[in-house]
């Protein structure tokens, strides 16, 4: 592709004009990306998912794994992806409504895969893994999440399930991001009335007290309602929020913020709300705001790091909420879906100068759900509400 | 050539602490904390001047405004020096509130006036307060709203001169100032809104105050935030001469100390205790507001 930006052609609906296709995650790879994709037609219990590899322009490559999924009612039956930071080829999971399936591309974590396949209950939501470990979050018919860790280091790895009683988990409080990172496996967890929390797990003793090293949502309380994604970086965790869903009134800025977790547990601010805090006055690094300059309830619903043309860069898009107001905060629920109203794209080298990336998404690009950089620009998963192209755009970083 | 540094209001609806962090962050050597001076809430010196008549106006509005130059252009408040002030007043009858604030902040410099009127709030005196200052420095206090409606209940009923204000639905009275003091923070930079938990600073103040220090640009040694620790020494945390007596939160001049501790638990759940009769409770928009201010119960 030689455009700055453009959408993708899909390559795999040629005889069915109904299908919709969203992307759920993407991963980069050693040359390329790989999409883990939705298709699915107007008629429900039909869709499919597809795991397919493009290269650095977004060009479709070729279908690496299909599989039918039967539940779509059950939310989490999606394929989700894990990003694999040693590895060249990611883990892609789905949920056939039946049963949890897990495809390891790299065949060192096949053995893993398989085990995990056999031992999830529910659909797969979450994966992580650092090479060494691998965590799985699963959801059953009735929303309860559950977590499983594997130690991939050993003979014949077999996930353990983690006790999650200590989080408090219900309705409003769910876990809503997880990474291996620093030793740990680090978990977000809503909270639209407190404001969210992020706990520790050890992965070598995961029956141990989990520690909560983040609360009330760093100290902006219910405006960070919750994690919208982690981004391991060298310097630390970066951290994206949102408010989750607008009240009647949005007093205030509701802007969502980029944070970084330091490896001491030292919670910074990239971009966001300046505040005082038990552990001192935090000023955010840019000297940027809640939503970069939008006070609107907005989320940040990707962040991403690594090199394109060599250099180093980082891009975080935010995109606004659009779904009805809900006036009790206790009803609230993580709802990332909701936040499919307009975009904006923002890139830096060094998470300090941001400089926002024009470019003009399909008209009907509707939510935002993941992104990666190249070697060659950045590419954007989203829904695709009715469109015949592949809702993947792609766009070239200065 | 030094510059005079730009003030810090503090917003919130009353009876949420302000008046002793006005005085805990006047006490400061770089600062100065006013009294209720109000100069934005009426257009001209005159309509302040004017209402400060018993009976049928507000009686003591005026006197945070003089005894904040009493104490600046004689270095006391007495009845003479307030007499004084009161002459030089009435030949600036027609000066706009913002342009006296001006002169106090003349007055005070080189250090920070820090300004707490609680009318600040209000919408004509805070659209005047932003355009006056588009880079002042804003601090915006809570306080839990059950424990703020029920001060401001306790403070106003059975009084009849002040029905009027309780007339004001108590929740939409705190809701609609903490609206007001967060609105600006949309269009401004970071550094210039902060907001405090109020609870949060009384429980453990010395930690708070050397980051507001921070904030402020003004000395975090250990000698001025001591100084900070006794807003009892404010010129402001006495009753004024018989002349100009109020100017401050009469509950605060009563005991000016800083009562440091855990505040009591308070409950976005329960009926509104002084409501009953009747079977009140905090609405589905003061209970977000409330998240939102860091209350999740």
């Amino acid at each position: 592709m030689t455009a700055d930006h453009e959408s993708v052609p899909t390559e795999t609906d040629d005889d069915d004009d109904d299908a919709i296709v969203t992307v759920h995650a993407l991963s980069r790879i050693g040359q390329g990306f790989v999409a883990a994709i939705e298709l699915s037609a107007e008629a429900p219990g039909v869709s499919t998912a597809r795991l397919a590899r493009f290269n650095d322009d977004a060009d479709p490559v070729e279908t690496l794994a299909e599989h039918p999924l039967k539940g779509g009612e059950v939310s989490g039956a999606l394929p989700v992806l894990a990003r694999l930071p040693a590895s060249n080829a990611p883990l892609s999971a789905w949920y056939d409504g039946q049963a949890a399936h897990v495809d390891a591309l790299d065949p060192a974590l096949e053995k893993a895969a398989d085990a995990l396949a056999g031992a999830v209950d529910g659909a797969i939501c979450q994966i992580a893994c650092d090479g060494r470990f691998m965590a799985v979050l699963s959801a059953d018919g009735t929303m309860a999440q559950s977590l499983s860790l594997v130690n991939l280091t050993v003979r014949k790895p077999g996930p353990k399930p983690v006790d999650l009683s200590a989080l408090g988990l219900s309705g409003m409080r769910v876990i809503t991001a997880m990474a291996l990172w620093n030793g740990g496996l680090y978990v977000a967890v809503s909270d639209p009335v407190a404001g969210f929390e992020v706990h520790r797990i050890s992965p070598t003793r995961p029956g141990s007290r989990i520690a909560r090293v983040i609360e009330r949502g760093g100290f902006r309380f219910a405006l960070n309602a919750a994690v919208t994604g982690f981004c391991p970086a060298p310097d630390g965790l970066l951290i994206g929020t949102a408010a989750l869903a607008s009240g009647t009134d949005t007093p205030g800025n509701w802007g969502p913020e980029m944070l970084q977790l330091g490896k001491d547990h030292k919670l910074g601010i990239i971009f966001g709300q300046q505040r005082f805090t038990p552990d001192g006055l935090k000023r955010p690094a840019s000297g940027l705001g809640p939503g970069l300059g939008a006070p609107q309830n907005g989320a940040v619903k990707a962040i991403c790091r690594g090199k394109v043309a060599g250099k180093e860069r980082h891009v975080v898009i935010l995109q606004d909420y659009f779904g009805d107001p809900i006036a009790d905060r206790a009803k609230v629920r993580p709802d990332m879906m909701s936040y499919d109203g307009d975009a904006r794209i923002f890139w830096s080298r060094d998470l300090n100068d941001w400089t926002r990336l024009d470019i003009d998404l399909p008209a009907d690009f509707g939510a935002i759900t993941d992104a990666c950089l190249t070697a060659n620009g950045l590419v954007i998963g989203h829904e695709g509400l009715g469109s015949a192209a592949m809702p993947l755009s792609f766009a070239r970083i200065p | 050539m030094t510059t005079t540094p730009q003030p810090l209001f503090i917003l919130c609806p009353g009876r949420s602490f302000s008046s002793v962090i006005c005085s805990v962050i006047g006490q400061h050597p770089e600062a100065f904390g006013l009294p209720e001076v109000n100069l934005f809430a009426r257009e001209k010196i005159s309509d302040l001047i004017d209402i400060d008549i018993p009976f049928v106006g507000i009686p003591g509005i005026s006197s945070g405004l003089r005894r904040a130059l009493s104490e600046l252009m004689f270095a006391e408040q007495t009845n003479e020096s307030i007499g004084k002030v009161d002459d030089w007043l009435a030949e600036r009858r027609d000066w706009p509130g913002p342009r006296m604030f001006e002169y106090l902040r003349d007055l005070a410099a080189p250090r920070v006036v820090v300004d707490k009127s609680p009318a600040n709030t209000q919408p004509q005196a805070a659209a005047r307060l932003f355009v006056t200052y588009p880079e002042a420095k804003f601090l915006h206090i809570s306080r839990h709203p059950r424990a703020t409606c029920r001060s401001r209940h306790k403070a106003y009923a059975g009084r009849k001169r002040w029905d009027f204000l309780i007339a004001d639905d108590d929740q939409e009275y705190w809701r609609r100032h903490h609206v007001s003091a967060m609105q600006p923070a949309r269009d401004m930079g970071p550094d210039q809104y902060m907001f405090l938990h109020g609870e949060w600073f009384l429980e453990n103040p010395r930690p708070v105050l050397k980051q507001i220090c921070e904030w402020l640009s003004i000395s975090t040694d250990k000698a001025a935030i001591d100084m900070m620790m006794k807003p009892e020494k404010s010129p402001f945390a006495v009753v004024g001469p018989d002349r100009a007596k109020h100017g401050n939160n009469r509950g605060f001049i009563e005991n000016p100390h800083l009562r440091i501790g855990k505040v009591p638990e308070e409950n976005l759940d329960d009926p509104l205790e002084w409501r009953e009769p009747e079977n009140v409770h905090f609405t589905p928009e003061t209970r977000t507001l409330a998240h939102i201010l860091g209350y999740a119960t």
